[in-house]
């Protein structure tokens, strides 16, 4: 097991830096550049800036950042008037090779190194950053897995066991229901409810508490957090649980129809003692996939509940950047969420591999 | 039974966090959409941040909200402008009282200090440089070390407030080993490329170039009324009054420092903040959705502790026509358009009526520069047919055709804006069924942010609609409307103008008294009225409510439609 | 077939939830099939632009009320679900049966599939001359307003020298014996760092990204989504073909002369048509009402389209304005039940025929 484990983790690295290298450059083809909106002139009743002034500060800036280095190493001639009106010599690709100065190379050097660079709009390491932002994410994110998944499992196997059935009748309607609202009307639900003096004043609005100077003890500032994370995290736990109850009631219902469940049951197991040995295990196998490739889909789930919740987080950082074009930032969190992607598939085979022994053998 | 005990603990751990924060009551809270990108007041670029460094450092004049009106700040009086030959020069004295935040003085050697950091090749100024560019030298007065004079080029009505506009750095605390001081500004003025090699020069990119002169608390202290007291990012910034602040000592109503604590917390969306409002957990809130607020005009909880104001604001929402392409090159045309649009229901379905139609680019509420003559296009088909048939279009079944260099071309319509702006889709939707009337088809297209920029800066659209933000301080159009700003990459994106304009916008640059500026300002109005290319829709009326314990909260329609520094507790 | 027909109609005539959910579903078709030619009072884009935020069953000319700019909510919500139906049905259908043909392959044949060096090399070719004609060239030719005709050539050429390299090409390369080894052909590694990287660039990043080139329109959008949901399906079949593949039985249908293709159709197909089909009608929920939260995030539709999420984010300019969220959210919640029952029963039936 731990040597399929190291051969995994270490052929993880190549792939990695492949990904990364992708997504380097794929970043790049996002149109426009960081502080574009230099050369747009506020547009009032006087003038700021001539156009000339403007340029050249535009200049500087990509000068300053390094954006006006080519991409990567080896770069193919871009199509113009010239080479496409006459003759046909587009045809060919034109490759130039651009030499270690490029941004790919200085991205890559500082990244061995440790560094994700420096944010572009405040010159603050992107490391620091994202840390910040992601500490707040990660705690929202794995608590409301946490509890979707154990409130799903529960529902689940109380939903095949006995009278499940007529529970059944009720909580499946119910969650389909829950699942039609569209997220972000949930979340504004969740506030008009319980964060509204109108209706119930149970919990603050916004943010994640205000700056209260005297006791600033890292226990007491933690536990004042507290109620600042209750409807956000009641909100994905809500907007996660149909689906994921869903496929695990059917895939639970799939197994236990299973002729070795049969088995069980004739050897005079109880019902509940069936589904906890037998099924269960079967069952989880959909439900770790799924929980996998959740992972990036709650960081977009993220950007909602960030938004409207006005908690600082990965999401809105991401959301941001991409709009400022703050590429360093863009780079960073997509990098960041593929490492977490690509350890979560490590974690989802090695669970596969405890769930089903059989699947232990095919060490690849 | 038992299962009831696990429940009932939930429902009390539930409740026990109802407890609502306790306010300090000397303490303003106010909302930012967006967190600051940076608060380097050498480099800012978005509204939040310029609304914190406003509350950290002084300019050399300011706009005082309780009037409207230019007042000195750093400054001693209002500067004296003397044209001489091709340039123009600038007098400035500054305050004697006026201290950084270690009690040293502030002199012309920190004027001289912040233009050579405004103009610095290498150093994060990008933001900010083009707007000084046109400040050339600096002339020290030899006896006063608080006298100086800017040496400008040329002349435009907006230097006084432009030479005013920038913050005052402190020398002692950005470059404490003098590394600038030995530069002469106007070496700055000059070709940079050789500045670029400069040591010194490059030694203080190094160090100003961090983070620190980004979002410290410990280098972002300049002269106004307060540090920098924690920055939250993406929650809150907390600013908090200087003990021994210079302005208290001189009385001059405009220079304020009130509160002890200013807290500016960010939230994106507007449901938490006009919950947050309802909570007391914010004391100003502003541009507040339409409905909403007529919303808190009956709720009389609220009323009970916020007093709610509209004043008459300088944004507006103007159309813009393509007067580049064939289809539109003609007034009729472009008049019937204008007869097209529905400004009344705009004004009803999207801003509730809180907005004033115009006839012009100059706001109604300047009553002494506004056009009365004039009456704002109304909604008009049979005006609209008129025109396009005197146009020389032709109505057929499916729409309307003209003949244009030999082929018929069929008067169609795309209309872009930016995305994301539900007031401006509305307005386009609407649009879109008052032209299907004379079956004109109109294609409506939300474009990305930058997308839209781009294509407005490239003259790639036929239609389209955009928000403008004024002022009552210089009334300089030649950006937006003169010819030569006409090309790929200028600011007239219509191409509105042509040599009578054009004359018209200079002579109003050069009007000496006020009554020849606002016969101009008038006859300007007319030409881009009967013109229509550059069409402005209403001037907005802004939304805000402010609590009631505060007093002298200087509401006014610039922005930030009220001064958080002067807000002063009532008993 | 006439199996499964008998089968549905046993379940027709003794389940009463399910003769239930059937004609709702049929309705719905037949309704949405017949909305040109029905005579309905408006258009979905009609403003009434004197009744605005009509509250429901107020007035007889709105029954449920109306919208921001006085868009009827009812013929919205019809027109909402012909639009809606449409898109998810064909996103989810395209992208399930994509996700399920890579996710099953890639599983079955693991790492370990041989495949002759030649074949190989054309491959890797073909798939950088489609990239350099097929996909470089033509955005060099949107991007910087170029001739179509230029265009037009490269595609021209791309194709022929594809032609070149099969037909050609590869004939040729067959004869050389270091060519003709085989390799073995990493399907599932390289199946798998595709949906990790497809994955790990979140949604919300593309969509901008495309936003950036060119406004959204419907298409755009369905090949966005078809890009990005194909993974879910992809991996559960991957995972139940990898579970699966350890059978005895798999090895007895090999050994009885099976071809791989069977296998994984009779074998195969069945066991992951349960989480398969929970995951597409999960999809289709949450396509339905996808606009409200784009335009929630500031990524503009085009705003001529009518659809629930449309309809459904009005409540952002008036949050009172409860009929645009109930109405859109409950033909929503209802259409999920039937899709929900109706699959349940049918699946039901196909794992009791597998039984037999």
């Amino acid at each position: 097991m731990l040597r399929y484990l190291f051969k995994r983790l270490l052929l993880a690295i190549p792939v990695l830096w492949v990904m990364v290298s992708v997504i380097f450059i794929l970043s790049r083809i996002l149109p426009g550049t960081f502080g574009e909106q230099i050369l747009l002139a506020d547009e009032g009743f006087y003038g700021n800036g001539a156009k000339q002034e403007r340029a050249l500060a535009y200049q500087q800036l990509l000068e300053r950042t390094n954006q006006q280095l080519p991409v990567f190493y080896v770069g193919l001639t871009p199509l113009s008037e010239s080479n496409t009106s006459q003759n046909y010599s587009y045809l060919l690709p034109q490759f130039t090779w651009h030499g270690a100065q490029n941004q790919y190379h200085l991205w890559v050097s500082a990244l061995l190194t440790g560094s994700l660079g420096e944010s572009f709009a405040s010159a603050r390491p992107v490391n620091a950053m994202i840390g910040e932002a992601a500490a707040n994410t990660f705690w929202i994110l794995s608590i409301s897995m946490v509890l979707t998944m154990l409130l799903a499992l529960v529902l689940g196997t109380s939903m095949v066991l006995g009278k499940g059935i007529r529970l059944r009748r009720i909580i499946l309607p119910a969650l389909i229901v829950l699942d039609s609202f569209p997220f972000f009307v949930l979340c504004l639900l969740m506030l008009l409810l319980f964060a509204n003096p109108d209706m119930l004043q149970l919990f603050p609005a916004f943010g994640l508490g205000f700056l209260a100077p005297g006791h600033e003890s890292g226990f007491l500032q933690t536990l004042q957090q507290f109620p600042y994370f209750v409807l956000p995290i009641l909100c994905l736990v809500l907007a996660n649980l149909p689906y994921l109850t869903n496929q695990f009631y059917t895939s639970l219902a799939g197994t236990m129809q299973a002729e070795y469940i049969r088995t069980a049951h004739a050897k005079g197991l109880t019902p509940f003692q069936v589904v906890t040995h037998h099924a269960l295990r079967n069952a989880l196998l959909p439900v770790i996939t799924i929980l996998s490739d959740m992972i990036p889909a709650l960081v977009a789930g993220a950007v909602v509940i960030e938004v409207i919740f006005a908690i600082p987080g990965i999401g809105r950082l991401l959301v941001t950047s991409v709009l400022a074009r703050d590429f360093p930032v863009i780079v960073g969190i997509v990098v960041v969420i593929a490492l977490v992607k690509m350890l979560s598939h490590v974690v989802a085979d090695i669970c596969y591999a405890l769930v089903d022994p059989r699947i232990k053998q095919d060490a690849r | 039974m038992r299962k009831i005990y696990p429940f009932l603990y939930c429902f009390f751990l539930f409740f026990s966090f109802c407890s609502q924060p306790q306010r300090q009551p000397d303490e303003v809270r106010v909302r930012l959409t967006s967190d600051p990108q940076t608060l380097n007041p050498a480099n800012y670029s978005d509204p939040s941040g310029l609304r914190v460094i406003n509350l950290l450092f002084n300019s050399l004049l300011g706009v005082d909200l309780a009037d409207n009106e230019l007042k000195p700040v750093l400054a001693e009086s209002m500067p004296l402008i003397e044209q001489k030959g091709a340039t123009t020069h600038i007098t400035y004295e500054l305050r004697e009282a006026a201290k950084w935040t270690n009690g040293s003085a502030i002199t012309s050697d920190d004027i001289a200090f912040t233009l050579k950091v405004l103009k610095a090749p290498l150093v994060q100024n990008e933001q900010i440089k083009p707007q000084v560019a046109f400040i050339r030298d600096l002339i020290l007065d030899e006896e006063n070390n608080r006298k100086f004079t800017f040496v400008c080029e040329g002349f435009t009505p907006e230097m006084e407030l432009l030479s005013g506009d920038f913050f005052i750095l402190p020398a002692y605390l950005f470059d404490p080993e003098n590394l600038l001081k030995s530069i002469p500004v106007a070496a700055f003025s000059d070709s940079l490329s050789k500045l670029e090699n400069n040591k010194n020069i490059k030694a203080f990119a190094a160090r100003f170039n961090t983070a620190a002169f980004n979002n410290s608390g410990q280098q972002l202290q300049g002269s106004a009324g307060y540090v920098l007291e924690k920055w939250a990012p993406g929650q809150y910034l907390t600013l908090k009054q200087k003990d021994d602040w210079w302005g208290k000592s001189i009385n001059v109503p405009h220079l304020t420092a009130n509160p002890k604590r200013i807290t500016l917390q960010v939230i994106p969306e507007n449901t938490p903040a006009l919950l947050a409002l309802k909570n007391r957990q914010l004391d100003v809130l502003e541009d507040i959705p339409a409905r909403e607020f007529d919303q808190l005009k009956t709720n009389k909880a609220l009323l009970k502790d916020y007093t709610l104001f509209t004043p008459a604001s300088y944004g507006s929402v103007y159309v813009g026509l393509n007067s580049r392409l064939p289809k539109f090159s003609d007034k009729e045309t472009r008049q019937a358009i204008a007869h097209l649009l529905d400004v009344a229901n705009y004004i009803k379905i999207t801003q509730q009526q809180y907005a004033t139609p115009t006839v012009g680019i100059i706001p109604p509420n300047l009553k002494e520069y506004y056009n009365t003559d004039l009456k704002p296009y109304a909604f008009n088909l049979v005006k609209a047919k008129a025109l396009l048939t005197k146009a020389g279009w032709q109505q057929r079944q499916s729409g309307w055709f003209r003949n244009v260099n030999g082929t018929v071309q069929q008067l169609t319509i795309k209309l872009s804006y930016k995305a994301s702006n539900t007031v401006l889709e509305a307005t386009a939707l609407i649009f879109q069924e008052s032209a299907a009337k004379l079956t004109i088809p109109v294609e409506v297209e939300a474009q990305e942010g930058n997308l839209f920029n781009t294509n407005c800066r490239e003259h790639n659209f036929e239609m389209m609609l955009r928000t403008l933000n004024g002022n009552p301080f210089a009334f300089n159009f030649e950006p937006l409307l003169h010819t030569s700003h006409a090309e790929k990459g200028g600011t007239n994106y219509t191409g509105f103008g042509n040599a009578e304009s054009d004359a018209l916008l200079q002579q109003i640059n050069k009007a000496g008294t006020k009554a020849e500026k606002a016969r101009l300002l008038k006859e300007l109005q007319a030409v881009m009225y009967s013109e229509a290319t550059f069409i402005p829709l209403y001037y907005l009326k802004e939304r805000l409510a402010i609590h009631k314990r505060f007093g002298n909260t200087k509401v006014s329609g610039l922005k930030p439609y009220y001064d958080v520094s002067a807000f002063l507790l009532q008993k | 077939m006439r199996v499964l027909l008998n089968n549905v109609i046993h379940l027709w005539q003794t389940r009463w939830a399910f003769k239930l959910t059937l004609i709702y579903l049929l309705g719905l078709i037949l309704f949405i099939l017949l909305l040109p030619v029905m005579p309905l009072a408006y258009t979905p884009n009609q403003m009434d632009l004197q009744h605005t935020f009509l509250e429901p069953f107020v007035s007889t000319a709105h029954l449920f009320g109306t919208d921001q700019l006085g868009r009827d909510v009812l013929v919205n919500i019809l027109y909402g679900a012909r639009n809606g139906l449409a898109i998810a049905f064909i996103v989810m259908l395209l992208s399930t049966i994509v996700g399920t043909t890579i996710g099953a392959v890639a599983g079955y044949f693991g790492n370990t599939y041989k495949i002759s060096r030649s074949l190989l090399l054309v491959i890797i070719a073909t798939v950088a001359i489609i990239a350099y004609y097929g996909l470089y060239l033509p955005m060099q030719v949107k991007l910087q307003d170029l001739p179509v005709r230029v265009g037009y050539t490269s595609a021209i050429v791309g194709v022929a020298i594809s032609f070149i390299l099969w037909f050609a090409v590869r004939p040729l390369l067959r004869r050389a014996s270091f060519l003709n080894k085989h390799v073995s052909f990493p399907a599932d590694a390289l199946t798998l760092r595709t949906i990790e990287l497809v994955t790990s660039l979140p949604k919300l990043l593309i969509l901008i990204s495309v936003a950036a080139f060119a406004p959204p329109s419907v298409f755009i959008l369905c090949v966005i989504f078809i890009f990005t949901y194909w993974t879910t399906p992809a991996r559960l079949a991957r995972a139940e073909m990898l579970r699966i593949k350890q059978l005895p039985y798999m090895e007895a249908a090999l050994s009885l002369g099976l071809k791989h293709r069977q296998i994984i159709l009779t074998q195969g197909l069945p066991n992951i048509i349960s989480p398969v089909v929970v995951n597409f009608i999960f999809g289709v929920g949450s396509l339905l009402a996808i606009e409200s939260t784009l335009s929630f995030l500031g990524i503009g539709l085009p705003p001529t389209f009518p659809s629930w999420g449309r309809t459904i984010s009005g409540i952002r300019s008036d949050l009172s304005a409860w009929w645009l969220v109930v109405f859109p959210g409950g033909f929503l919640a209802i259409t999920l039940l039937a899709l929900h029952i109706c699959s349940f029963y049918l699946l039901q039936l196909t794992q009791e025929k597998r039984k037999v």
